[in-house]
């Protein structure tokens, strides 16, 4: 019994409102969106009371070559559906409006996003990053990420005259 | 006063070194210095005793085995081994510390700990310092184990450490007072500051267990949160502060605190025994301070029994339990006690 | 003149209470928690860049180091998003092992929770009461696939190894012990007015906070939301099992802790119908042995012990997955922390942790 997706005539009323919201997949219909419209269709499917999407299930980015693709998926359990949306952001500078004003909750996620995808979240209360060092370079889920091992920490022995004389 | 099997030992001792000397003070001195290392190896005794003890106490209401790998089956040797562990340890001093003060703090926590051991009354006679104000020496000296705790929590650099060491403060502050006055309605009856006259008072079965049971309760709720045990080890308070003030002590200093802990333990002890469960007092079958070393044992079996049932409480809870519950409680058993005492035509 | 400073208390990574390698920065005026930042990474393995370059079968040993404290429940929700991926019908004798054992494992990490919160609040013998019972567990896990953690058992297409007789024995004396255990905990600690006082009304949150933070799981529930997945999805056989979603009203430690309680005393209520349904037959469907899931993506979620566990996987139709996500409820949970501790003293902000209950494999991943 898993949950169902939208269907093409719930999303067809759904894009009404918005000129770049565009359908095409027909399985499991991803809604793609600019990022200018994003947040305003994230209220709406939040609020909405007909659709009431008011569960942010997953919040992930994919990283495709050449775009950085936002991932959401809410959950309604008033329809008992899933809504995929997407948001397609240019690989070299990626930047989306953070969600956080509709969703409080997806703080840490899109932190996370930020940290190993690299997409920045404008309006984002807190831009860190969550898992990596501070001082970390590089987003590690990206596909060209290499790995440069830090170069170890030079040995220095120090006498005891020389310590005290430091302090 | 009659002789108990310790006091006529003393007796005994003292007439051979006179009779050997022939100075009376030579005599003196050297019962005191045997007095002295006595209380001392007791005190020793008592902390390596009981560090076994607990582990085999807590193990079994923790359905575990507890010690069993050094000295045979039942761990015996486990106390030495932690002992030989501890001594061989590194003395770490944390860079920023107020070293003074620092190096000051277990040694003086020690000191009142084992100090408040000359005024017990072990057996009839058996009393290194008999003075007749010895109830109020005894919480005077002790009282004073705030501050050793406070200057280790201070001088550590460490916030944990600082934590602890005002929550000492404040705790051992507020239940000094209800122990006190549990204790007042026993003195209003003995009419005797002097141990051993309170011992004497409850001869004939008549414990002041019995007589007072609010304040027997009061007293053991405020001695175990002097000795800063669960449900009051908030000074410890393993899993939010760390080990509070002992945070950055390592080695043979924090073995000290350890032995101070295992000193106020056994003190609390004591003092409820000699208080509420008739001291050294017991059917003639058994020497007076083999019966003292029973309830003794049995009263640090009960806190420990405490330590390994009970969660710890909060820091506000502790502060409004002690001055909002135990404190007026307390006064109203003094309360009580005079007026039964009226009634009954003693005063 | 009354002067006060706040000052910083970093707590963690290395502490008793804080699960692991939690850091948490907590601003502080005198005991009073002003703030609380959780600082996390320390555990960060990139589990989700690892599995992009080991096979789908590989990839399956990554899940049981998520939360190691609840295996079973990842084994089964990677296997389930992978099945649902490459459309592999399970045979309905394995859904119902499968269903053991993720309630197996939702009470030994219950257990685990409530052990870990009995210790923070000092009551060691609590933890190792729940520690005693959670290797009755552990000895079945260890009958049916010969681990006592990190079990790999639950396999893409199925399980490894058939549920014998023998496990069949030991579940059903383990459940003969439920409810013993349970008043024994009810006696210890339930009961104890320290206990209570420390924990009922402490870090409160309410239904719509805790909504709107994302949270899922027992801590969603406590605060009176009955959302649950098992029953919400009905995913695998749970839809066919009868069984109720406990909920809490005040949302604060007391209610997250008693919906703990309960909720192991319903997963025993669900494992003892899956013995009584269990049908014979193949444990294992058949899989291919280079699996090549169509392209596409999929994203499937299991109410995982700590809350909703989700894997969006993106397969470009070879034999490792494009992407992987994990959506960790403890990492999600996370966010409720700030919220938990403040204006609560430093002693409840163990409690605070230990009823969250992260487990530090999960949030870093």
């Amino acid at each position: 019994m898993k949950q169902r997706y939208l269907t093409a005539e719930e999303l067809a009323r759904i894009k009404g409102n918005f000129y770049t919201v565009s359908i095409d997949e027909e399985e499991k219909p991803p809604i793609y969106v600019s990022p200018e419209e994003f947040i305003p269709l994230m209220q709406l499917l939040k609020t909405n009371p007909r659709l009431l999407f008011t569960h942010l299930s997953c919040l992930t980015a994919v990283d495709w070559k050449d775009t950085i693709d936002v991932v959401y998926y809410l959950f309604s359990e008033y329809l008992g559906a899933y809504v995929v949306v997407k948001v397609k952001t240019i690989r070299n500078h990626p930047e989306i409006p953070s969600v956080t004003s509709v969703f409080p909750g997806a703080e840490f996620e899109e932190r996370e996003v930020y940290d190993l995808m690299g997409v920045k979240f404008t309006g984002h209360p807190d831009m860190r990053r969550i898992l990596m060092p501070e001082d970390f370079k590089g987003h590690p889920l990206r596909k060209d990420f290499k790995y440069e091992k830090p170069a170890p920490p030079k040995a220095t022995r120090v006498s005891g005259e020389e310590e005290e004389a430091d302090a | 006063m009659e002789i108990s099997f310790l006091s006529g030992l003393a007796l005994w001792l003292r007439g051979e070194i006179y009779a050997l000397t022939g100075l009376p003070i030579l005599s003196d001195l050297a019962l005191d210095i045997i007095g002295i290392a006595l209380l001392l190896g007791i005190i020793s005794m008592a902390a390596i005793v009981f560090t076994y003890g607990e582990r085999k106490v807590c193990a079994f209401m923790q359905v575990r085995i507890g010690p069993n790998r050094v000295g045979g089956r039942f761990g015996l040797l486990q106390p030495v081994a932690d002992m030989l562990k501890l001594m061989s340890k590194e003395d770490i001093v944390p860079e920023g510390a107020d070293k003074v003060l620092w190096a000051l703090s277990p040694a003086l926590l020690f000191v009142p700990a084992a100090l408040v051991y000359a005024f017990f009354p072990f057996d009839a006679g058996a009393v290194l310092a008999d003075v007749n104000v010895g109830v109020f020496l005894l919480f005077a000296i002790s009282g004073q184990a705030v501050l050793p705790f406070l200057m280790g929590g201070y001088a550590s650099n460490n916030k944990y450490s600082m934590v602890g060491g005002f929550r000492v403060v404040s705790q051992m502050i507020s239940y000094e007072a209800p122990l006190l006055f549990s204790l007042l309605g026993i003195l209003m009856i003995t009419g005797s500051m002097r141990l051993e006259d309170i011992v004497e008072a409850q001869s004939g079965g008549l414990w002041f267990i019995f007589l007072q049971p609010l304040a027997f309760v009061i007293f053991l709720i405020s001695a175990v949160a002097e000795t800063n045990r669960t449900p009051f080890d908030l000074v410890e308070g393993e899993s939010e502060i760390i080990a509070g003030p002992f945070t950055e002590y390592s080695g043979m200093r924090w073995a000290l605190f350890f032995l101070a802990e295992y000193a106020n333990l056994l003190t609390a002890a004591i003092l409820a025994t000699t208080f509420f469960l008739g001291g050294y007092l017991g059917p003639d079958f058994l020497p007076g301070f083999v019966w003292f070393g029973i309830k003794a044992v049995l009263m640090v079996f009960v806190i420990m029994w405490f330590r390994w049932t009970f969660p710890r409480t909060r820091v506000d809870q502790i502060l409004t339990f002690g001055w909002k519950a135990m404190l007026p409680l307390s006064i109203l058993n003094v309360f009580l006690t005079g007026v039964v005492m009226c009634a009954l035509g003693l005063v | 003149m009354k002067r006060t400073e706040t000052y910083l208390l970093n707590m963690g990574p290395q502490h008793p209470s804080t699960h692991g390698v939690l850091q948490v920065k907590l601003t502080l005026d005198g005991e009073r928690i002003l703030k609380a930042e959780p600082v996390l990474g320390y555990l960060h393995r990139g589990i989700e860049k690892l599995m992009e370059s080991r096979t789908y079968f590989q990839c399956l040993p990554y899940t049981d180091r998520l939360d190691y404290i609840s295996s079973m429940n990842n084994n089964f929700g990677f296997a389930m998003a992978v099945e649902e991926l490459a459309g592999i019908e399970v045979p309905r004798r394995a859904e119902f092992i499968r269903v053991i054992m993720a309630e197996l494992n939702r009470i030994n990490s219950h257990l685990i929770g409530i052990g870990t919160l009995a210790n923070d609040l000092g009551a060691s013998t609590g933890m190792l009461y729940c520690f005693r019972d959670r290797e009755y567990i552990l000895d079945i896990f260890n009958e049916v696939c010969g681990a006592r953690q990190t079990f790999h058992y639950i396999r893409i297409g199925g399980v490894a190894g058939d549920f014998t007789d023998k496990a069949r024995e030991l579940t059903e004396a383990f459940l003969e012990r439920v409810p013993k255990f349970l008043s024994e905990y009810d006696q210890l600690l339930t009961g104890n007015e320290i206990f209570t006082r420390r924990i009922i009304g402490i870090s409160a949150m309410t239904a719509k906070e805790a909504l709107d933070l994302n949270m899922t799981g027992p801590n969603l529930r406590a605060t009176g939301v009955a959302r649950d997945l098992r029953k919400l999805d009905g995913y695998s056989v749970y839809g066919e099992l009868d069984f109720d979603i406990p909920v809490g009203e005040h949302g604060d430690n007391w209610d997250r802790y008693q919906v703990k309680m309960k909720e192991m005393a319903e997963s025993a209520k669900i494992i003892r119908q899956c013995l009584d349904k269990m049908p014979e037959g193949l444990i294992m469907a058949k899989v291919p042995k280079m699996l090549k899931p169509p392209k596409g993506e999929v994203y499937s979620r299991t109410e995982g012990t700590r809350g909703e566990l989700g894997f969006y996987i993106v397969s470009d139709g070879t034999t490792k997955p494009y992407r992987v996500h994990i959506r960790r409820p403890s990492f999600v949970n996370m966010q409720g922390l700030d919220l938990m501790c403040r204006g609560m003293l430093i002693g409840d902000s163990v409690s605070a942790y230990s009823s969250i209950d992260p487990i530090m494999g999960e949030v870093d991943c």
